[in-house]
């Protein structure tokens, strides 16, 4: 920066305070040159030229079909942006903005939740400006498009760059099916019940992380798919607190909204009889291993529910038992119908991060769960 | 050579500002008095007692209780401080685990009636890894060593004096913590 300034102050002529004409020109000189160096470094660090300056965004609706339209209004024209999804997060719509500063715009954006969720704008290691709008599912779902439009000093608008999103199309309505699922998959005890499904953790909080990097929030997510797909196979209603990587609040909330927006996902819904979380366990000490579950006693469903899981997850993994236990855990401290979190194995230590990292073993674990679930069904109905 | 007496001028003003605000910054922040001692002109007598210490074993099945000796002065409630800045030193022996991240550091601890409060800072959070087991053990550690004391039945775990829901995402934290037991078997 401050060779900038040099260049600057002798450009406006401040160089005149230099009576000395030697030292005058040595200065000069040394200022061209550090000016040259400082533009060809300037080269991997140039200095932003554009800058967000207002930022809208509403739904529309054209043909019959829902937008969501977000406007960002830019200090200049001429933006040199690249749009891409994220191949491992296909609801991650995301542009690159070339030279671009946030200004006064938010880090965090919530949008209007049923087209997108939000919207986070992050520098990266230029200055460069990538902003990433979560849209609800996938984006093979979705048309959109992404372009500029130049200021109109009529409606007084800036020059901007629009992204517009469409919503899904309408889905055909999912039928229980108990027909195509493999035999092993078979759980009559389930079909017609109405379960939660909370796969821990999310978004920006990524749980535990095992010693090769293996993230909690992406184990769970997978097992508590698998876990709606086998269940959903035999004819129960699944609800899930989450389909994806996201916060299941918003990512910017408390840890008392995240957790409760958990609890209020079964909540909402009467119909639901029980409440399923999904975790890894981690320790500081890499030997600790095993399959546990919890709970918290509101009546002996809640233990009896545990036990089941439990016995059906040790069976499934031959993990070390370590047993069901009675915890103040939030979640489970919270929920009004029978309530656990399974603690499937220990993402820190390497020989367990390993199979949880393992489709096989997900679908292992996700079939035990259901199994544990079939079979507290059974015992309350007989 | 006037430009070099006017650096020489620059210099030195900048030198002086950047002094005077070092000795400012100092002064801004005193040393802490540990929580709740209060600072007696004559120096009160260092008072030593066995206290036991709780930490989890490697494979994070129990929490293990072990005696140690702390020193303190005043005896009022500097023992509560230095029960768990001796808790923060770790275990020596190498069956045992240093459950609270070795980056965290006591803020301070306070008591009112039979509720003591700990506070930590960001440390305690950031640093963590997390997990029921990691969690259960390490609130159960600061929990159980402080309520050793008799007159200590609850313990209220706050983070850079605030109360805080949870940890990692499993205990409820918002409310002060009974003794837990269970993890002693």
């Amino acid at each position: 920066m401050w060779k900038v300034l040099i260049k600057l102050a002798l450009d406006k002529g401040l160089g005149a305070i230099f009576l000395n004409k030697t030292i005058y020109r040595l200065v000069v000189f040394l200022g061209c040159v550090l000016g040259f160096w400082g533009m060809l470094a300037m080269d991997c660090q140039a200095a932003p030229s554009h800058e967000l300056e207002t930022f809208h965004y509403k739904t529309h609706t054209i043909d019959g079909r829902k937008w969501l339209r977000i406007e960002i209004g830019m200090s200049r024209d001429k933006l040199d942006f690249e749009v891409a999804e994220n191949p491992e997060k296909p609801y991650q719509l995301l542009i690159l903005m070339k030279n671009t500063k946030r200004g006064d715009v938010k880090e965090n954006i919530g949008l209007d939740r049923k087209i997108a969720r939000y919207m986070t704008l992050k520098k990266t290691n230029k200055n460069d400006l990538q902003v990433m709008v979560a849209v609800d599912t996938s984006l093979e779902q979705h048309e959109y498009k992404v372009y500029t439009l130049e200021a109109d000093k009529k409606s007084r608008k800036p020059y901007r760059l629009i992204i517009d999103i469409a919503a899904d199309p309408p889905k055909p309505k999912e039928k229980p099916k108990q027909t195509d699922i493999p035999a092993d998959e078979i759980i009559k005890e389930v079909r017609g019940r109405t379960i939660a499904i909370d796969a821990g953790h999310g978004g920006s909080d990524s749980g535990a992380i095992g010693p090769s990097f293996l993230k909690e929030k992406d184990v769970t997510l997978k097992i508590a798919l698998e876990a709606a797909r086998i269940l959903r196979g035999n004819g129960a209603r699944v609800v899930m607190t989450r389909y994806e990587d996201v916060d299941v609040y918003g990512p910017l909330a408390t840890d008392r909204e995240e957790l409760q927006a958990r609890v209020d996902v079964a909540r909402r819904d009467p119909s639901v009889e029980i409440f399923v979380s999904i975790h890894c366990n981690a320790f500081t000490n890499p030997e600790a291993n095993g399959t546990g579950t919890y709970f918290h006693y509101h009546s002996g469903r809640d233990s009896m529910l545990a036990q089941h899981i439990q016995n059906e997850m040790v069976r499934a993994t031959g993990l070390r038992d370590r047993g069901i236990h009675n915890a103040r855990f939030y979640v489970l401290r919270h929920s009004r119908i029978p309530a656990t979190l399974v603690e499937t194995a220990f993402i820190t230590n390497p020989n367990e991060e390993r199979m949880l990292a393992s489709a096989s073993c997900q679908h292992a674990m996700a079939l035990a769960i259901c199994r544990g679930i079939g079979s507290y069904f059974r015992n309350i109905s007989s | 050579m006037k430009m070099t007496k006017i650096l020489l001028g620059l210099l030195i003003v900048l030198m002086v500002f950047a002094a005077s605000g070092c000795e400012k910054g100092s002064q801004g922040e005193p040393a802490k008095p540990a929580a709740g001692v209060s600072d007696n002109a004559a120096k009160p007598a260092e008072t030593s007692m066995e206290v036991k210490l709780y930490y989890p074993n490697n494979d994070a099945t129990k929490l293990v209780g072990i005696k140690r000796t702390i020193r303190f002065k005043d005896s009022s409630s500097a023992k509560y401080r230095a029960v768990i800045d001796e808790l923060l030193r770790g275990p020596e022996d190498s069956g045992l685990v240093a459950i609270i991240p070795k980056q965290t550091k006591l803020l301070g601890v306070s008591v009112a009636g039979d509720t003591a409060k700990v506070d930590f800072d960001k440390a305690l959070v950031n640093s963590f890894n997390g997990g029921s087991t990691g969690e259960e053990m390490l609130v159960g550690s600061i929990v159980n060593t402080l309520t050793e004391f008799p007159e200590i039945k609850k313990v209220q775990i706050v983070v850079e004096g605030r109360n805080v829901e949870t940890l990692k995402g499993h205990i409820d934290t918002s409310k002060p913590l009974p003794r837990m037991e269970e993890l002693l078997k």
